[in-house]
C-alpha cells in the first residue's frame, strides 16, 4: 500500500514529470490491491490540476505541462486496464476539434491531454472537422463538445456549429477556446463555457457540466 | 543596380534537411520554455529530449524543405500595388517602392508535409507532435532566412525589402490578406510543383509554409 508520505512523492512526481517514479508507485499500488480510482481521484487528478494552475498562473511553461501529462499517462496506462473491469466511469465524456477551414491543432493537443489528465474520457476528432461530425460525436455518448479556432477567419464557424447542433436538437454542451475567442465571444454564440487556455478548458468543461463553479 | 532577375530560377530550390534542423533544434533548445526543462535534467530533461529526437526524426523523415521565387510584374496605383494579372494589394510602402522603380519577386517556402502526416508519424502521440510543431517552426523561419541570404547574396548592391503575407490574424493585429488575393498570388507557383494551397479561410496547406513578396530597390 501507498503511505501518505508515497502518495506525496507520487504527487510531486507527476508535477515534476517524473514519468519512472509514477510508473513505480502506481505499479506498487497496484500489486498491494490498492483503491486505484481512489488514487487517481485524491492524488493524481489533483497533481495535474495542480501542474494547469501553475501553467496559468505563468510558473511553469508549456513543456513542463507536456511532461507531467506523459507522467500522468504512464500511471493512468497501468490503472485504466484495471478500472475497465470495473464499473468505474470517467469524470465525462468530451469530444474536441478545431472547427471548418482551420488546419491548426497545437491547442486542440494541449486541451487533450489535459482532459486527460483530469480523468475526462476523450474523443479527439481532429482539425477541419465539419458540423455534422461534432453532431454524430454528441449522438455517441459525448457530454461535451469542445470547439477549438485559432484564426479569425475561422472563428464565425464556431457560431455555426453551435447554431447546427441546436437545430439537430443535440443535448451536448459546448465549450470554446482558442487564441482569437473570449467569454463575451462565448456568450454572444451561445456557447455554454469558455477556456482562456489549456487548464481553463478543463475548468470551463466541468462548469459546463456543473462538476465546478 | 537593378534586381538580377536571372538569379530567380523557374524551378524550386530543394534545401537538404540537414542543413536546417540542427540550427533549428539548437534555436529551440534556447527558448527559455525548452531551456528550463532541459537545464533541469533528470527525468523531464530526457523526456523533452527524447520528444526533439523524435521531432527531428519526424520532419527528417517528411519534410521536403523547398523555395520557389517568382519575378512578378507590378504596378503602383496610388497606394496599392496590381501584381500581374493576378491581385491588386492595398500597401502605401510596397506602392511607393514599387513607383520608384523597384522590382519584385514573389517567394513562396514550404516544409512540404502535412501536420496530419506528422501526427500519424509520430503514433499520435501529443507530446512529441508538439515539440514537433515547435521544431518545424524553427525550421521553416530558418529555410526563410536562407531563402532571403540567398537573394542578398545573388544582388550585391541592391536593398531588399521582404513583404509576409499574412493570411490570417491570431492576436488581432497586423495587416491582413483576402484569402481570395493569396490564393491569385499563390497561382504564380502553379508550375513549381510544391503542391501548397490555401483554404477558403486561409489556412496554408502544408501549414508551415510563408508566402511573400520582396521588393528589390536600387541603393
Amino acid at each position: 500500500m501507498l503511505s501518505e508520505d508515497d502518495k506525496d512523492e507520487l504527487f510531486e512526481a507527476i508535477c515534476d514529470g517524473d514519468r519512472e517514479t509514477v510508473v513505480e508507485l502506481v505499479s506498487r499500488a497496484r500489486d498491494a490491491g490498492q483503491d486505484l480510482d481512489e488514487l487517481l481521484k485524491d492524488t493524481m487528478i489533483p497533481a495535474m490540476t495542480e501542474i494547469g494552475d501553475q501553467f496559468s498562473a505563468g510558473e511553469v511553461f508549456v513543456p513542463e505541462m507536456l511532461v507531467a501529462a506523459r507522467a500522468m499517462q504512464g500511471g493512468i496506462d497501468i490503472i485504466e486496464p484495471i478500472l475497465a473491469q470495473t464499473d468505474h466511469e470517467p469524470v465525462g465524456r468530451v469530444c474536441i476539434g478545431s472547427v471548418k477551414g482551420d488546419l491548426h491543432d497545437i491547442g486542440k493537443n494541449l486541451v487533450v491531454m489535459m482532459l486527460k489528465g483530469a480523468g475526462f474520457k476523450v474523443e479527439d476528432l481532429g482539425v477541419d472537422v465539419d458540423n455534422a461530425a461534432f453532431a454524430e460525436a454528441a449522438e455517441r455518448g459525448n457530454q461535451v463538445i469542445c470547439l477549438s479556432a485559432l484564426l479569425t477567419t475561422t472563428k464565425p464557424q464556431m457560431g455555426k456549429v453551435i447554431q447546427y447542433l441546436k437545430d439537430a436538437g443535440t443535448t451536448a454542451k459546448v465549450v470554446i477556446g482558442g487564441a482569437v475567442v473570449n467569454q463575451s465571444y462565448a456568450d454572444a454564440i451561445g456557447a455554454d463555457a469558455f477556456g482562456e487556455d489549456a487548464p481553463g478548458a478543463v475548468n470551463a468543461v466541468k462548469r459546463a457540466l456543473g462538476l465546478a463553479n | 543596380m537593378g534586381f538580377d532577375q536571372s538569379v530567380t530560377t523557374t524551378t524550386p530550390t530543394h534545401v537538404p534537411i540537414s542543413e536546417l534542423l540542427p540550427k533549428a533544434s539548437a534555436r529551440l533548445q534556447r527558448q527559455k520554455q525548452y531551456a528550463r526543462v532541459l537545464g533541469r535534467g533528470g527525468n523531464p530533461a530526457s523526456s523533452l529530449q527524447s520528444w526533439l529526437t523524435e521531432a527531428s526524426d519526424c520532419i527528417g523523415a517528411l519534410a521536403i524543405p523547398s523555395i520557389a521565387l517568382r519575378p512578378v510584374q507590378a504596378s503602383a496605383h496610388h497606394s496599392s500595388v496590381q501584381i500581374a494579372d493576378l491581385t491588386q494589394v492595398e500597401n502605401p510602402t510596397l506602392a511607393e517602392d514599387v513607383a520608384l522603380g523597384g522590382t519584385v519577386t514573389a517567394y513562396l517556402v514550404t516544409l512540404g508535409f502535412s501536420q496530419n502526416a506528422a501526427f500519424e508519424w509520430l503514433n499520435g502521440d501529443y507530446g512529441a507532435h508538439h515539440v514537433q510543431s515547435d521544431l518545424s517552426n524553427e525550421v521553416l523561419f530558418e529555410l526563410g532566412r536562407i531563402a532571403f541570404r540567398k537573394q542578398r547574396e545573388q544582388n550585391a548592391g541592391v536593398r531588399l525589402k521582404r513583404i509576409s503575407v499574412q493570411v490570417n490574424d491570431v492576436c488581432g493585429q497586423g495587416k491582413i490578406w483576402d484569402p481570395q488575393k493569396v490564393q491569385s498570388l499563390l497561382s504564380v507557383f502553379d508550375d513549381a510543383g510544391l503542391d501548397v494551397s490555401v483554404t477558403d479561410t486561409g489556412c496554408f496547406q502544408p501549414l508551415n509554409t510563408l508566402l511573400g513578396l520582396t521588393v528589390a530597390l536600387a541603393s
